[in-house]
């Protein structure tokens, strides 16, 4: 870890004779995040800090490529939290982790289930209490009849 | 030792070695009559050889209208200006970056504030400024003074989803610490003091002053532990009643119509007969509410079921991560169910983790509701629980139908939650502070459930205004203020006539407007009563442009009035910038520190006391020694009596002479924690009222077990039931005590008739039946005058203390 630290550093100063630099508002405005966001990343870790000196400091390419992978992965599903505990940990963070797919299961009786994507549930939840009660009043119906 | 090792050891370094830069808080109140006025002061000191950014999470009431904002730098004054949330705090950040110092004042729920302190020097002292102003809570005669002071860690629900790209915890919930070195300093200026029958603090030990007609209040200790809410009751001898006020700015004016619709005595239903209601108790037992607080609800609950009416749909829910149910769905109230019910309640724990308040509030409000019922819900939670607007969005679309009580519990729940739900669903809310009486709050609580709100509230205006809110949710006995702007003039001394429907009948309030200047900043309430009927009433749901139009359009509209008057909002910020001359800026990369802030007293059942921060759980047990007055074997009473608290601890007695006291000892009793219902018992000549009150059976009739009909100096009844005659069978002792406990409770304890009232409503239709039933007699007389004359001559029932 110390050794690709060391490397970073260097490649950094080479960086910064050549690449282009950034400040927070063009960060922002080609990430979409708000600054307070970036200065959020920074603060947790997440992305480097910016390159000069403290907070009026300027981003890289690499700042921009870091941030817009976190976007990425939000836009799968992915919490920030679990990005945080993702990048931080060092795992692999070229291709963009498939988001699990949330399914909540209400039970309708003892022995029936019923299954709804997250999605769709936060989507319509009106149809879907509507569906459950009228999957419920069938199954209780059967066993007020008996 | 030296001086770091000493200052480690008494908390003033954080783990990481890191001082924490606040240094103490003052609180300054001045009330009159139902408003308050508030400065809160933070000082915060930079110990270290780098320039610092302190970031500050804290609470404030969820009422509070936030006029004011501004910093002292060592001693430059800086005023503070609201901008749109966005752009303060780009404004702030560009300050920092270009080695200004700055200070940033976020809204993130409407009673959750983050401040942020940028660029602090080593050696300087950053002290910020807060003006509020609020309307206290009224209650009968009575008014509530809030302060909360610490913030509860919040659970976040897996469905919560990032605020832009920043996880939810991280915005609600500082850091928490088991102790810090910074306290809390308060004064609370009570004016009209003539006026005032009792103050106390059932929260903290205060002292009392009486000087030039103000009552002056404060910490009995010159500081106080910011580890639980503040609470001051203030009763007047003269109660409330309802009246108007105005305020006249040049072409535009301000009322403020206080309204205070007086109880009603018992007599019809609030929504029909008692078939067509549907009770559903929800239980919050997720881990925050462990130790004293689910003792507490547990108590409140077991209360609110034996006064519930025979035939009454109702069910228990219980969550955490998880949640279970009593009943497949509601059954009718009888005798059984009481039971299944009441022993379901000795089971249960703070044991399921999480707070997923949502699932059982979905399931609750999907379930099936017969055609021509209501349905009243009552949750009694910590609110500790980051998504609000996801159930205050289930409760407003239901509010048709069903209406949510909210009962918080506890030294620091959530009250924009507990207050929030109340509101948008038509509910009353209740808060209680930890050595509060959970049963009179909870019995008064249960009446305005009874009761119903009262409907259809309108006020005949002249011309055109904007009131807000323009839905009043407002119930018998309990204040509700309604705010108006008047684009045109003159109001004053105009009559205004409001109406409402009570479960009575139609009923209407006239009141003429009177005059007032600067000293009630109505035009400041209506602004923050607007923000948030705005705020609350935009839809949760995204999606569709037109949505999207009409949320940007409410966004707008906060952030205007937001603006124009001068207070913060969900979508606006105080910002403010200390411009530094060029050899004073430094753009030296600064530090972090985030304040810790203290962990609420009693939060998962730890004590914060620092006494004893291991596993022993503390529970606050105010009379331990107190005599016994029922013997536990005796089912009909396993009371849940609390003993007398500190109501009027610190207080002031009517005639006027200051006196303090000290809070009551802890104990630590594991044992006592472990049992399933915690059954505090009543000392001798104590409560009485809730004693008797707990006898009632599941039909509505009394049985009184001997030793408490003999503590209580009724022995005799035993001995009268011989001598009743009576026309068809029936039971002489339960008709005789139910009589006698119906006429002592009108005799004895008029003053707390609204604790008891919609308690025994059943009790009376009960009663009435049996009478006309048995038609009993004694000594050749009807029994109830009789009885009557004989509880006037004899002591009877001894006087509350």
């Amino acid at each position: 870890m110390k050794k690709t630290l060391d490397i970073m550093t260097v490649d950094c100063h080479n960086r910064a004779m050549k690449e282009k630099k950034y400040t927070i508002d063009e960060l922002a405005e080609l990430t979409g995040f708000p600054r307070r966001t970036i200065r959020y990343y920074v603060q947790e870790g997440l992305i480097e800090p910016p390159a000069g000196r403290g907070r009026g400091g300027f981003y890289y390419d690499s700042h921009l490529e870091r941030l817009r992978l976190i976007k990425a992965y939000q836009e799968k599903g992915i919490r920030t939290s679990a990005i945080v505990a993702m990048l931080k940990e060092g795992a692999p963070a070229d291709e963009p982790i498939p988001p699990r797919n949330v399914v909540i299961r209400y039970e309708i009786a003892p022995g029936i289930e019923l299954s709804v994507s997250r999605e769709r549930e936060i989507s319509d939840p009106s149809t879907i209490l509507e569906i459950i009660r009228i999957a419920k009043t069938i199954a209780q119906g059967k066993v007020k009849d008996e | 030792m030296n001086d770091k090792a000493l200052q480690a050891e008494t908390g003033l370094f954080r783990k990481n070695g890191a001082p924490i830069p606040l240094q103490g808080v003052e609180v300054h109140g001045d009330v009159a009559g139902r408003g308050a006025k508030v400065r809160v002061r933070q000082q915060f000191h930079n110990a270290e050889k780098k320039p610092i950014e302190a970031v500050y999470k804290f609470p404030l009431p969820e009422s509070a209208a936030l006029c004011g904002f501004r910093a002292f730098v060592d001693d430059r004054k800086i005023e503070g200006r609201i901008e749109e949330r966005k752009k303060a705090f780009e404004i702030y950040d560009n300050a920092l970056s270009e080695g200004h110092g700055a200070q940033l004042l976020d809204e993130e729920r409407p009673n959750l504030f983050t401040l942020s302190v940028g660029n602090i020097k080593p050696g300087s002292t950053v002290v910020i400024e807060i003006d509020y102003v609020a309307l206290l809570d009224t209650d009968g005669p009575g008014v509530r003074f809030y302060l909360p002071t610490t913030i509860s860690p919040r659970y976040t629900p897996a469905h919560q989803k990032d605020q832009d790209g920043i996880p939810v915890a991280d915005i609600v919930n500082p850091p928490v610490a088991l102790s810090v070195p910074y306290g809390l300093k308060l004064t609370v200026d009570v004016h009209g003091a003539g006026g005032i029958s009792s103050i106390g603090s059932p929260s903290h030990a205060v002292s009392t002053e009486f000087c030039d007609g103000k009552a002056v209040v404060s910490f009995a200790s010159e500081t106080a532990a910011m580890d639980r809410d503040f609470i001051l009751n203030i009763s007047y001898k003269q109660g409330f009643s309802t009246r108007g006020l105005v305020f006249e700015g040049p072409g535009e004016s301000f009322v403020q119509i206080d309204l205070m619709p007086e109880a009603e005595s018992a007599g019809g239903r609030g929504k029909g007969p008692a078939a067509s209601r549907e009770m559903v108790f929800v239980l919050d037992c997720s881990g925050s509410m462990a130790g004293p607080s689910i003792a507490e609800a547990k108590k409140a609950l077991e209360i609110l079921i034996k006064a519930l009416d025979p035939g009454t749909l109702f069910n228990i829910y219980r969550f955490g991560s998880k949640y279970e149910r009593l009943f497949a769905e509601s059954r009718a109230y009888d005798e059984k169910t009481m039971k299944a019910a009441l022993d379901y309640l000795e089971t249960i724990d703070a044991d399921l983790g999480g707070t997923e308040m949502l699932a059982p509030l979905q399931e609750i409000y999907g379930a099936r509701l017969p055609g021509n019922h209501f349905r009243d819900i009552v949750l009694i939670t910590d609110g500790q629980f980051s998504d609000e607007a996801s159930i205050m969005d289930l409760a407003k679309r239901h509010a048709d139908r069903t209406a949510l009580h909210a009962v918080g519990i506890g030294s620091g729940p959530n009250e924009f939650l507990i207050k929030g739900l109340a509101r948008v669903s038509g509910g009353a809310s209740a808060m209680i502070a930890p050595n509060e009486r959970i049963e009179p709050k909870v019995l008064r609580l249960f009446k305005k459930v009874v009761d119903g709100p009262v409907r259809n509230v309108r006020i005949a205006w002249d011309g055109k205004v904007d009131q807000a809110p323009g839905e009043v949710v407002a119930f018998l006995g309990q204040g509700t203020s309604i705010f108006a702007h008047l684009k045109a003039g003159s109001g004053a001394n105009a009559r205004v006539r409001i109406t409402g429907d009570t479960r009575s009948g139609a009923r209407s309030w006239e009141v003429s407007l009177e005059p007032v200047h600067g000293e009630l900043p109505i035009p400041l309430l209506w602004a923050r009563e607007k923000i948030r009927e705005i705020e609350e009433g935009r839809s949760m749901a995204a999606g569709s442009r037109q949505q999207e139009r009409r949320q940007e359009k409410s966004r707008q509209e906060i952030i205007a009035i937001s603006r124009q008057y001068g207070i913060v909002s969900s979508e606006t910020s105080y910002v403010g910038i200390e411009k530094r001359a060029d050899a004073d800026r430094s753009t030296e990369e600064m530090e972090l520190r985030k304040v810790p802030a203290m962990l609420t007293a009693g939060w998962g059942g730890v004590s914060s006391s620092g006494v004893d921060q291991g596993a022993a759980v503390f529970c606050r047990l105010m009379n331990p020694s107190a005599d016994m007055l029922f013997e536990e074997k005796d089912h009909n009473l396993k009371l849940s009596l609390l003993q007398d608290d500190t109501w009027g601890s610190g207080g002031i007695s009517e005639s006027g002479h200051a006196y303090d006291t000290m809070k009551g000892p802890f104990y630590s009793i594991q044992s006592f924690m472990k049992k399933a219902l915690p059954t505090r018992r009543a000392a001798q000549g104590e409560d009485l009222l809730l004693a008797l009150l707990s006898c009632q059976q599941a039909t509505g009739g009394f049985i009184v077990a001997g030793s408490l009909l003999k503590k209580a100096g009724l022995a005799e009844l035993r001995d009268m039931a011989e001598k009743i005659s009576i026309k068809n069978k029936g039971d002489k002792v339960m008709l005789l005590v139910t009589l006698a406990v119906l006429l002592v409770l009108e005799m004895r304890f008029e003053a707390r008739r609204g604790e008891w009232e919609s308690v025994v409503m059943k009790s009376r239709a009960w009663l009435k039946a049996e009478m006309e039933r048995a038609q009993p007699t004694i000594e050749n007389q009807p029994l109830e005058p009789w009885l009557r004359d004989y509880l006037a001559k004899d002591s009877g029932l001894k006087q509350p203390a």
